[in-house]
């Protein structure tokens, strides 16, 4: 992985000069239940300046799709939000009515979801579907958007787009369709991308082609991502920054590199150690860290991880605030690693 | 209708030849059965001639009419006449039953078409509102009044529905074909269960689709109500739909004898009525043959139409992916 992490810092595209911010997630807790009494989401806060990718991990409920929705404003109607702000493009998200909240959707932001089997309409030609944000947020004409769509599909790598936009998705491979996804995402030139896993249903390959296109587009157009992944090789071909989460708060917060090289959060050394095999079953994760993630409101008091921590002491039964260790290196932990001694 | 078009023009002629070849076989067991059935039902002779008639008066009139043969060579006889669409002569008018169906049929069916545009622009905006605002009051209060709508009896509806807007309100007439206004309660009556059945199929379809992952890819794009209700979900949850439609199309045009006695209303349903209770073979037999007709197109239609809304079921198996 360190070869990896440093591709990334070759390219530069780390090398943080100040860029216009497109979100910020500020102490945004979201809870399920009548009383609110499930709390899935505790006090989540992050950014992403353009142009920037920043890897959200995190294993499986630690609440990684309830971030990425609230940002969409497409949480579920059982989810309420406690407290917290999100402003995408320096516009409020929390408490906008849905009408406004539309015009931001597929314009402002985009997101790219896990399953593109599920998630494109299975009746509706591939073509329509990317068309439909031109069609709700420009005014363009009938033959300009679909140039746009043509485009943008040879753009993304489906070949011959022009008569392949009247299929259905089910007439295209896995890889192809979330490709299409991508485009659909990606159509209304968006400033902020989500993207919500979307590699792992697909082949180890495919996986590696559908990153690589998904940094291409994203790139050359400044577009910033927050990709959400449970798989840390992942993270490293892709991630300027990572955030990690447990148990619904964000644990630590830190460039790719130190996130690699010096892990101070005992989760985040955790993950990294249970690095999934790239060959592994895909969406089974190696059980490298015994236990598992609380459910919202059966959180241990505390840092939710000490059950499972080795490093666990007294302390670790209140909270630790989430503090800058290092420059741009955030963690909550009573006892962080600091001396990258993991690896 | 490209998309018609498209949908038939590779490799469905055999399926089509098929389906008529069935179609066929299916006519065939509907006109044996009815044929055998209606002639151990009773003598209609018996009914044609007054109370104090006589053993030969009766003997008389079978062999005009054909009774007196053995059933085999009743069956064969009416068999080798059915190429011609001689479907034979009412005992009770004489006329030709092709000819009474065909003056009833313009009753029935505008009858019909009111009651199925009434229950679909009633019954599927319903069902889609119900199930959209599944969660407010809008979605809760809808239901009541389509359970209502299912469960009550069409002869008490109609009875209702006379007492207060023609007896009371003299609004509208009660009783036989007199111009539009005598269309507006037999429809309002004859629609209620289908608008009711239609209300919840559609609910029920679109429950299941509002929670599929693509509502959600189509939200994420802007997507509002109306473009998530309409151009997504309508299409996925059609299938049911049309399938309910279908059979109520064919009930409908088939006559509607609650509906149609209640209100004096001459179509199909009332001559079906008065043929059964006078044993006028000929007309039930040429009904049924009529019904089932409309069964068999109405279902090879809605067959059709579910490759049109989803060409999947078309392609399915010819691995047509790349
Ligand atoms: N609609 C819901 N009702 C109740 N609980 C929910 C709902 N959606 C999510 N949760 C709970 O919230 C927690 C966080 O869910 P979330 O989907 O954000 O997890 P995730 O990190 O995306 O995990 P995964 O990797 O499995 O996608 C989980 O424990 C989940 O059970
Ligand atoms: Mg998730």
């Amino acid at each position: 992985m360190p070869e990896q992490a440093e591709g990334v810092v070759a390219d530069g595209r780390s090398a943080g000069e100040a860029r216009e911010e497109v979100l910020r997630v500020e102490g945004l807790s979201v809870a399920f239940g009548r009383a609110s009494e499930r709390v899935a989401l505790h006090d989540v806060s992050l950014s992403l300046r353009a142009g920037e990718v920043v890897a959200l991990v995190g294993e499986s409920g630690c609440g990684k799709s309830l971030t990425a929705l609230s940002v969409m404003g497409l949480l579920p109607p059982e989810a309420h939000v406690l407290a917290g702000s999100i402003t995408v493009c320096g516009k409020e998200i929390i408490g906008t009515p849905e009408r406004l909240l539309r015009r931001y959707r597929g314009s402002a932001m985009g997101m790219i979801f896990q399953d593109a089997m599920v998630a494109l309409n299975p009746l509706q030609a591939v073509g329509r579907q990317i068309d439909e944000a031109l069609r709700i947020h420009t005014n363009l004409g009938r033959g300009q958007r679909r140039d746009k769509v043509i485009a943008l599909l040879d753009a993304v790598g489906v070949p011959d787009p022009t008569n392949r936009l009247r299929q259905l998705p089910h007439q295209f491979s896995g890889g192809l369709r979330q490709r299409i996804m991508i485009a659909m995402a990606l159509i209304g030139e968006p400033r902020l991308i989500i993207a919500d896993e979307p590699t792992t249903a697909l082949d180890v390959t495919i996986q590696a082609q559908i990153l690589e296109v998904l940094k291409d587009v994203t790139q050359a157009r400044g577009t910033a991502v927050l990709f959400i992944t449970h798989d840390m090789g992942v993270v490293a071909e892709v991630a300027d920054r990572v955030v990690v989460m447990y148990g619904g708060h964000v644990i630590e917060s830190a460039d790719v590199v130190e996130t690699f090289s010096t892990p101070a959060h005992p989760y985040t050394d955790a993950l990294l150690h249970s690095v999934p095999r790239t060959d592994s079953v895909r969406g089974v994760d190696l059980p490298a860290i015994p236990g598992s993630v609380p459910a919202p409101g059966a959180a241990p008091a505390g840092c939710p991880f000490h059950p499972r921590c080795s490093d666990a002491t007294q302390e670790c039964l209140t909270m630790p605030p989430l503090e800058q260790v290092l420059p741009d290196h955030d963690v909550a932990c009573w006892h962080p690693h600091t001396s990258g001694r993991s690896r | 209708m490209s998309m018609l078009r498209r949908a038939f023009a590779s490799g469905s002629a055999r399926y089509i030849a098929g389906r008529v070849g069935q179609a066929a076989l299916q006519l065939f067991g509907v006109v044996t059965i009815v044929f055998v059935v209606l002639r151990l039902s009773g003598d209609p002779a018996r009914l044609l001639v007054p109370q104090q008639a006589t053993a030969e008066d009766i003997a008389r009139i079978r062999t005009q009419l054909g009774l007196d043969a053995s059933i085999w060579e009743q069956y064969l006889q009416y068999l080798s006449k059915l190429p011609r669409f001689d479907f034979g002569y009412s005992y009770v008018q004489g006329r030709s039953a092709v000819d009474l169906i065909s003056e009833r049929l313009p009753y029935t069916i505008n009858l019909a078409l009111a009651a199925l545009l009434l229950s679909m622009l009633v019954g599927i905006p319903v069902g889609m509102a119900s199930a959209y605002f599944r969660r407010r009051f809008l979605g809760r209060a809808l239901m009541p009044f389509v359970l209502i709508g299912q469960s009550m009896p069409a002869f008490w509806l109609g009875l209702l529905l006379i007492l207060f807007f023609s007896v009371r309100l003299r609004w509208l007439p009660s009783t036989g074909f007199d111009g539009l206004t005598s269309l507006i309660l037999p429809a309002i009556t004859l629609a209620s269960l289908s608008m009711a059945t239609l209300a919840r199929i559609t609910r029920s379809s679109f429950l299941e689709q509002l929670n599929a992952d693509y509502v959600r890819t189509a939200r994420s794009r802007g997507a509002g109500t109306a473009r998530v209700l309409m151009g997504h979900v309508l299409r996925n949850s059609a299938i049911p739909i049309v399938t309910l439609l279908g059979l109520e199309i064919a009930a409908l045009l088939g006559g509607a004898v609650i509906t149609e006695t209640i209100f004096a209303w001459p179509g199909i349903g009332q001559l079906t009525v008065q043929a059964i209770q006078a044993r006028d073979f000929p007309v039930v037999q040429a009904i049924v043959i009529f019904v089932a007709i409309i069964y068999i197109g109405v279902n090879l239609l809605t067959d059709m139409l579910y490759a049109v809304i989803d060409p999947r079921v078309r392609l399915a198996g010819s691995g047509e992916q790349v």
